[in-house]
């Protein structure tokens, strides 16, 4: 009874948690990435299975697809193995089995940090969390300190520019009966790693009213850090950067680019999986890739570029190197047409 | 040569960046840029003190690299 609830225990975590833990590692990254381990354990361990679930079935169609095997072949293997554990013996596994097993297991992992990864970026790329409150991250601190609420719609009126710097004005408990106004630029904010509230928010070029004065005085130092737990007010002013076409262009380029520029990367970092090469010149392979991928990119989006186009020459030499890549990428994975199919192409 | 290995690093560089960004930052990079610079940042904050305490819509700076920045607030 006992081997049996560790079996099915390491079972679960290793192929439905693991891959969760793993997914939700690469979806909360950057200013959300303490959103990971914040929660109840019950919470957390429900939507790790949850996630773990759906990479679990993403990989099995996707590994079952290029390798060949199906649900029953697989039952089969498991009931034998399971028969020899709970009869104490140990499983007869081979040494392909071991491998099929654990080249699963690696990919497994690997579409966990894809997924993870994609998942966060199309939803901060297209604006998503901002749009949709079901999908905003609970570190909603950022969404208020960067100046991104101007692009929801309750403060669709707030748009004029491109977000630089946000100002507060901020009044503090001190202890005594005077409570004090304290104004500069937000540099930073630290977020608790257990409650995923603000802990301390960092202010640059800050300034303190003064009552007898009647004015702000600046305080001397770099940096002024005011504990959350202090905070009786906040008030938030943005300055905006108003943009010029050009700007805009650069913008609107960067955002065109980066989509296509991801979207291929990954390929190229999951194709060469698929061959049968060493694992040298698997990774080999998708450096060299990559790097075409990258000289092919700055070629096709040059014309559209507002700004800082490539010369002539510039472009011809980069086309030269780009060639001499992808030669040496295809040599290296090995998929060089053959002699026939190139006179077949003419 | 030289410039297009910079060209294909940069491009890279900014591509690592993006991806394993893990700053708690607020404040944007070219506001960064502005308050690395004495002078820039002088400008900078003297422009968006103005904004604070008038009725002026918006603020036009020029900074050390000549560059024209016109602020709203």
């Amino acid at each position: 009874m006992e081997s049996q609830i560790t079996i099915t225990s390491i079972i679960i975590i290793v192929w439905l948690i693991f891959p969760g833990v793993v997914f939700k590692r690469f979806y909360y990254k950057g200013q959300f990435a303490k959103q990971f381990g914040v929660g109840l354990f019950a919470d957390r361990l429900i939507t790790s299975i949850f996630w773990g679930i759906i990479v679990q079935i993403i990989t099995f169609l996707i590994y079952s697809k290029y390798f060949g095997f199906t649900y029953t072949g697989i039952k089969s293997k498991v009931v034998t193995v399971y028969a020899s554990v709970s009869s104490n013996k140990i499983p007869d596994i081979s040494y392909d089995n071991l491998e099929y097993i654990l080249g699963y297991l690696a990919f497994l992992i690997f579409t966990s940090f894809c997924l993870g990864s994609l998942f966060h970026f199309l939803i901060r790329y297209f604006k998503i969390d901002l749009k949709y409150p079901v999908f905003r991250f609970s570190n909603h601190w950022n969404y208020y300190f960067r100046g991104e609420i101007a692009s929801m719609r309750e403060f669709k009126s707030l748009k004029a520019g491109k977000w630089l710097t946000t100002m507060v004005d901020v009044v503090i408990e001190d202890g005594s009966e005077n409570n004090k106004l304290i104004s500069g630029f937000l540099t930073q904010h630290t977020i608790s790693q257990k409650t995923g509230e603000l802990e301390a928010i960092y202010l640059t070029g800050a300034s303190r009213y003064s009552k007898n004065e009647g004015k702000f005085k600046p305080i001397p130092g770099d940096c002024v850090i005011i504990p959350f737990s202090k905070v009786i007010d906040l008030n938030l002013r943005y300055t905006f950067k108003v943009l010029t076409d050009e700007q805009k262009n650069t913008i609107k380029y960067d955002r065109i680019t980066s989509l296509p520029f991801v979207t291929i990367s990954l390929l190229i970092i999951v194709f060469p999986w698929f061959l049968k090469i060493n694992a040298f010149l698997k990774i080999l392979g998708i450096l060299l890739g990559w790097l075409t991928w990258v000289m092919l990119l700055m070629l096709i989006s040059n014309p559209f570029k507002p700004k800082d186009k490539l010369s002539s020459k510039m472009l011809w030499t980069l086309f030269v190197i780009m060639v001499v890549f992808l030669i040496l990428t295809l040599l290296t994975l090995q998929i060089t047409p053959s002699w026939e199919q190139i006179k077949n192409i003419f | 040569m030289g410039e297009i290995i910079k060209i294909i690093t940069r491009a890279m560089g900014s591509f690592f960046v993006s991806y394993f960004d893990s700053d708690t930052d607020v404040m944007s990079d070219d506001a960064k840029k502005i308050f690395a610079n004495e002078d820039d940042r002088k400008k900078y904050i003297e422009a968006v003190e103005k904004l604070k305490n008038s009725n002026t819509k918006e603020e036009t700076i020029v900074l050390s690299n000549h560059e024209k920045v016109t602020l709203v607030s």
